[in-house]
Formats: C-alpha cells, sequence, structure tokens
C-alpha cells in the first residue's frame, strides 16, 4: 500500500501507481511520488488499477499535480479505473481536466 | 395448553378427602386405645393399633396408614423415638403425626414437635377435638401433595425444556481446535449462553451472553437469541448487524425486566484481527502467547434487549491478534464470585490471575482460582467462560449446515455507532475498519466507491475542522497544502480533546431503502446557515467536498451549531 513510480526505459514516460484508497493519508506520499521527476519527462500516466476509494482530498491531490505538470508541459493521463471510480471522477467534471484511458 | 395437574391455584381452598382412611393409633394403655377406637368408628376409617413404639414402627411398615396417632410415654420404644423414625421412613409423602400429651407432660410438647409430630393431642381425647385436628391434618396433607405434585410436573417439565433448550442451543459447533470454554453445569440454565459457529468466510463468531433472571424465562430468551446467532453467522453478518438484530428481536419479545448481556466477538486467524461488540459484560482480556495481559477491553454498549435500536450505541471495536494470542470473555459469575465475608473476585483478582498464568490451562486455572477465593462458599457455580485463541493454523471444520431460514436480507435493518476518543483518532483511521464493517452487507457493496466517497469527506471534514481546527484557506495552493498537511499531522498527534460519533444506518425510508450517516463532532461547528456559507473554501467544508457529497445524496443536512451532519444516500 504505498505510491510507487516507475520510469520507461527511454526515459520518457513516468507512471504512478497509486494506493487502494486514495485521500488525505496519500497526499505526501503522492506528492513526493513526482516532485523533481517531471522536469526530464514528456508524459506521466497516474495508475489507478489498484484504486477502490478516494475522496475530494484525493481529487484536490490529482488537481495540485495536474497544475505542476501543466507548468512542466507533461502530458498526463489517468489510467486503468475501475467503473465506480470513473463514476466520480464524471461526477467532478474530472474527465474534462484530465485524459482517461 | 389444558393444566394438566389438578395443582390448586392461589387462594383455591383446598379440602380434605371424605374418603375413609387409615389409622394408627399407637398406645400402651388399653383403655386410651378403646376411647380412640371409639372416637374414629364410626367415620368407618380403618384402624390398627400397637402397644408401643417399636410395634407401632412395625405396623407402619406394613400397614402404610395416613395418620398416626402417637402416645409419648410407653415402654420398649418411646412416642419420640417412634415418630422419628416413621417420620424417617415416610420419606417424602406426608404422613400426619397427632402426639398424644397429658398436661403434667406439656413440657415434651416442643419436643414432640421437633421429633416430627405434626399436631399434638391433650388427654382425655373427645371426638369433637379429635376429628378436627384429623380434618385439619388431612388439608394440610392434600396441599402437601398437590404441592408435590406440582414440584415433579414441574421437574419433568424443565427437563423436556431443558432437553428442547439445548438442542436449539447447541447447534453450532462447540469442537473447534482454537476454542476452550468452561460453563459450570448450573449456568446453562441459569441464563449463561455459549454459542460458537463459523462464518462462511472463515472467522469464528462467539456469543457469551448472560440473561437476567433465572430458569425458564432466561431460557426462553436463549431460543430466539441462540436462532438468530446461528443464521446470521450462516449467512456471513457482521459483528454489529447480529448485536442490532438481537437487541431488536430481544427488546420485541422479552419484558422489560429482562435482558442480555453479552459480548459478541468475531476472531478472524487469518487476518489477525478481533471485532468486538461488548454489552455490560465484564472486560475482555486479550493475552499474549507467552502470557500476560496485552489488552483489557470494557463493555462500551447496554445489554441486549433494553433499548430500540435507535438508542442502541452499538460501538464496535476492532483489535488485531498477534498469532498465538487469546482472546477470553467472562461472565459475571467469575467477577462477582462472592466469599464468606461478601468480598467479590472483581476484575482486578481476574487480571492478575492471567497476568501470570503460563501455559495452558488457562480456564482451569482461573476456575481454581475462583475457587481458592470462595472458599467453601458455593458461589462460582454460575461460571461461563470462554477463551479463543488466535491461530491461522487451527483445523477448519467444514462450516456449520445453515440452521432454519432466515430471510431477512431484504428487509433488515441495521446501524452502528462508532464513538472516537481522542485516542482512538490518533492511533487509528476508523474508516477502513468501517469500510470492512459495511461490505459485509450484500446490497452495499455495488455502492462501496460513492459510500467511502461520503464518509471520508464527512469524517475528514470533523476531524480537521472541527476537532483539529485546522484553516482550510491552506489548500489552495501547493505549498499552503504542504503546510497544512504537515500541521495536521502535528496536531493529530498531539491530539488531546476532542470526540467524533459516526452512526450509520441501513434503513428503509418509504419504499426506497437508505444508507444514513451522521457525523457529530465536538467542535464549534461554523455558521451554516449563512447564504452561501459552505461554499467558501474557508468553511468547514470545502466546496469540493460538500458539493461531491451533495450530488451523490438525495439530502445533506447540516444541525445544531454546524457541528452535526446528516447525509442521506439512496441505495435503491
Amino acid at each position: 500500500m504505498a505510491v510507487k513510480t516507475q520510469l520507461s526505459e527511454d526515459g520518457k514516460v513516468l507512471t504512478i501507481s497509486v494506493p487502494s484508497r486514495l485521500d488525505i493519508t496519500a497526499h505526501k506520499e503522492f506528492g513526493e511520488a513526482y516532485k523533481d521527476k517531471l522536469g526530464p519527462v514528456s508524459s506521466c500516466i497516474i495508475d489507478m488499477a489498484e484504486v477502490e476509494f478516494l475522496d475530494s482530498s484525493a481529487l484536490g491531490m490529482l488537481l495540485m499535480f495536474r497544475e505542476k505538470a501543466v507548468a512542466e508541459n507533461v502530458d498526463i493521463s489517468i489510467a486503468n479505473c475501475s467503473p465506480g471510480i470513473k463514476k466520480i471522477f464524471a461526477m467532478a467534471n474530472f474527465d474534462k481536466l484530465f485524459k482517461m484511458e | 395448553m389444558p393444566r394438566q395437574s389438578n395443582v390448586p391455584r392461589p387462594g383455591e381452598r383446598v379440602s380434605p378427602s371424605s374418603t375413609p382412611l387409615k389409622v394408627l393409633i399407637v398406645d400402651d394403655v388399653k383403655l386410651n386405645r378403646k376411647i380412640l377406637s371409639i372416637c374414629l368408628a364410626k367415620d368407618g376409617h380403618t384402624l390398627f393399633t400397637a402397644k408401643n413404639g417399636q410395634e407401632g414402627v412395625e405396623l407402619f411398615e406394613k400397614e402404610k396408614p395416613d395418620l398416626v396417632i402417637m402416645d409419648i410415654m410407653m415402654p420398649v420404644m418411646d412416642g419420640y423415638e417412634a415418630t422419628r423414625i416413621i417420620k424417617e421412613k415416610a420419606g417424602e409423602s406426608f404422613v400426619p403425626i397427632i402426639a398424644l400429651t397429658s398436661l403434667e407432660e406439656e413440657k415434651g410438647l416442643a419436643k414432640c414437635i421437633a421429633a416430627g409430630a405434626d399436631d399434638f393431642l391433650s388427654k382425655p381425647v373427645t371426638p369433637t377435638i379429635l376429628n378436627a385436628k384429623i380434618d385439619s391434618l388431612m388439608r394440610i396433607r392434600a396441599l402437601y401433595n398437590a404441592v408435590s405434585e406440582q414440584r415433579n410436573e414441574r421437574e419433568r417439565e424443565m427437563e423436556f425444556a431443558e432437553k428442547i433448550y439445548s438442542q436449539i442451543i447447541n447447534q453450532g459447533n462447540m469442537e473447534e481446535t482454537n476454542i476452550n470454554y468452561w460453563m459450570s453445569p448450573m449456568s446453562m440454565f441459569s441464563g449463561d449462553i455459549l454459542l460458537i459457529a463459523r462464518s462462511p468466510s472463515g472467522p469464528i463468531n462467539v456469543i457469551m451472553g448472560d440473561f437476567t433472571g433465572h430458569g425458564l424465562s432466561a431460557a426462553m430468551g436463549a431460543i430466539p437469541a441462540s436462532e438468530i446467532f446461528y443464521a446470521m453467522t450462516a449467512r456471513g453478518n457482521a459483528i454489529n448487524e447480529i448485536a442490532m438484530e438481537l437487541n431488536r428481536k430481544l427488546k420485541k419479545l422479552l419484558p422489560s425486566n429482562i435482558f442480555l448481556a453479552a459480548g459478541i466477538v468475531q476472531v478472524d486467524s487469518d487476518k489477525g484481527t478481533a471485532t468486538i461488540w461488548s454489552g455490560a459484560v465484564p472486560d475482555i482480556f486479550i493475552l499474549g502467547k507467552e502470557g500476560g495481559v496485552k489488552k483489557r477491553l470494557e463493555s462500551r454498549n447496554l445489554p441486549l434487549g433494553v433499548v430500540d435500536n435507535d438508542t442502541l450505541g452499538s460501538t464496535i471495536e476492532v483489535v488485531a491478534l498477534a498469532q498465538g494470542d487469546r482472546l477470553c470473555i467472562f461472565s459475571d459469575g467469575v467477577t462477582e464470585a462472592v466469599r464468606a465475608d461478601g468480598e467479590m473476585f472483581e476484575e482486578e483478582r481476574l487480571e492478575e490471575c492471567l497476568g501470570r498464568h503460563r501455559g495452558s490451562g488457562l480456564l482451569e486455572g482461573v476456575k481454581t482460582a475462583v475457587d481458592k477465593f470462595c472458599g467453601g462458599h458455593s458461589q462460582s457455580d454460575d461460571v461461563t467462560m470462554v477463551e479463543i485463541t488466535c491461530d491461522s493454523n487451527a483445523a477448519r471444520p467444514m462450516p456449520v449446515a445453515t440452521p432454519d431460514v432466515y430471510d431477512g436480507s431484504t428487509s433488515l435493518d441495521w446501524g452502528m455507532v462508532v464513538d472516537l476518543s481522542p485516542n482512538r483518532l490518533r492511533d487509528s483511521d476508523p474508516l477502513p475498519m468501517i469500510m470492512q464493517v459495511l461490505m459485509q452487507d450484500d446490497a452495499l457493496v455495488r455502492h462501496k466507491e460513492n459510500l467511502f466517497l461520503i464518509m471520508s469527506e464527512l469524517f475528514t471534514n470533523s476531524l480537521d475542522h472541527g476537532v483539529l481546527r485546522m484553516d482550510g484557506s491552506l489548500k489552495q495552493t501547493m505549498e499552503g497544502m504542504i503546510q497544512y498537511l504537515t500541521e495536521r499531522e502535528k496536531a493529530l498527534a498531539t491530539i488531546e480533546t476532542g470526540n467524533i460519533r459516526m452512526e450509520i444506518k441501513h434503513t428503509t425510508h418509504g419504499d426506497e431503502r437508505v444508507f444514513v450517516v451522521r457525523v457529530d463532532d465536538s467542535g464549534p461547528g461554523f455558521d451554516h446557515m449563512a447564504k452561501g456559507a459552505c461554499l467558501s473554501e474557508t468553511c468547514s467544508m470545502g466546496g469540493r467536498g460538500l458539493q461531491l457529497v451533495r450530488s451523490l445524496c438525495r439530502e445533506v443536512v447540516f444541525r445544531g451549531c454546524g457541528n452535526q451532519v446528516e447525509a442521506i444516500y439512496v441505495i435503491g
């Protein structure tokens, strides 16, 4: 149950896998996962495969991530959402801010 | 059911039978025997006469008379001795003995009664007095017979009831290898219950309960209680659901003076957890593998069957167990065992006894300690105790068969209240535990993302702004967010005061199933009446969180001074 990062072989794609429960307790670790890593990459994928639960602080966390990524000119997307999580994103209109895969 | 005996009802007059009696007259004076015979003959009684106590005893054994008239001063064997022997030989049947005394023997009256005589008659005897005495004694005999018939009938019924009772109660598997228990024979029918069953996914559910009251009335409550326990365990219901259903049913069925103090636990040896609901039972102890008390959990709930489910603050606790840890529940027969000077065994002595025990034979050790404490005082008869070891290697028999159909799946209302003290808020995060409980309810599983979001928002809001008094406006910038998180962590680690109470209900509104969450905190609240109050980022609930909760729920209402919030979510 932790945030994991993986850099593609060519060093261009950063994948961040987040834990099953995404709320205020995950903030710090998530922030540290992409801190100083966005510069060299061209795109970043948030892998949500494990996520069962999230709340608004997770949305806030993703918004901050997006802000940072846009500033660094990194292409971002969210991948592997479960149908329930997808619905919550849709409800929060996040599907307009993030590319959903 | 028709009454099967001619047992008299209270106030009913019991008449002596008018049938002639067999009367034994014991007197050494021939004239006295003659007079008595004349007095009695005209009522058609059959008479036997003896010349001394010895002969009287012999004749009593041979003829089995209904009544004995016994002179006191006699040769060979006097009336006192003969009375004692005859009373002994009569055993349980009531054969009245009238002692004959002369006026100068009046001092001997007390001695006659002490020897077992039921009445006395002064010489000279008159027919009127003698027949009046006989009538009176026959009335007593009729009453005596009625009472003893009633007692025999009650014994037969008890035996019968006990048989049915134990068939109902013992449906579970008492032979789990990781469970030891001790139930004194007296305790079961005195209202103690110990039920053990395995839930379909593997964990073991145990209920140790103690009904107020004794005998049949208490046993009556045990029947529905065990049915519910077994049925719901077989369905995989969570501990708090079982507690709520037991409470609902017992409240409905039992008179208000009968209720069930109970410890209900689920031990999941694989996950290493125990889920505990305890109401009005002595502290539950958790002992380490090598011995020593690791934790002592005090009762957090009212007993079952006292108040409505709405009022029952159903608090459950989840504790971690290491392999080999033992969870022990004791009935108050242990802690309230009394010794001769009135001093009770108490939880402190129990803890001391558990603390120094090493190895196996724990319950036997406790029993010995209680017996030793009580001395000869037989107070420790009413004792039930159970020891459950967290052992993932314990042999796993097939789950017990489901008892009679329990179709509560669609209409079952349940709820849970979690009271979080500063210690709980600091040391553990309640949401995973709550979600684990919710996911036991099949109807809620497909709503899990939404339910988590709702509860997480409401809880985090209460914790951050109500209890920890965090400033939400920090959260708007990246730097502010980091500062917020740092401060929050610090505040949470040092929290001393403040409480949160989360109340969850799955119930029916109209024809819809709804999930209701209510969160109260001890904080100052906020002005929820002010226009747009909740849309401001600085207010209690950040705009986004509340918007999400609002869009998921039928209704979100703030109450009190803004420190109470209730959200109603429609399940379908």
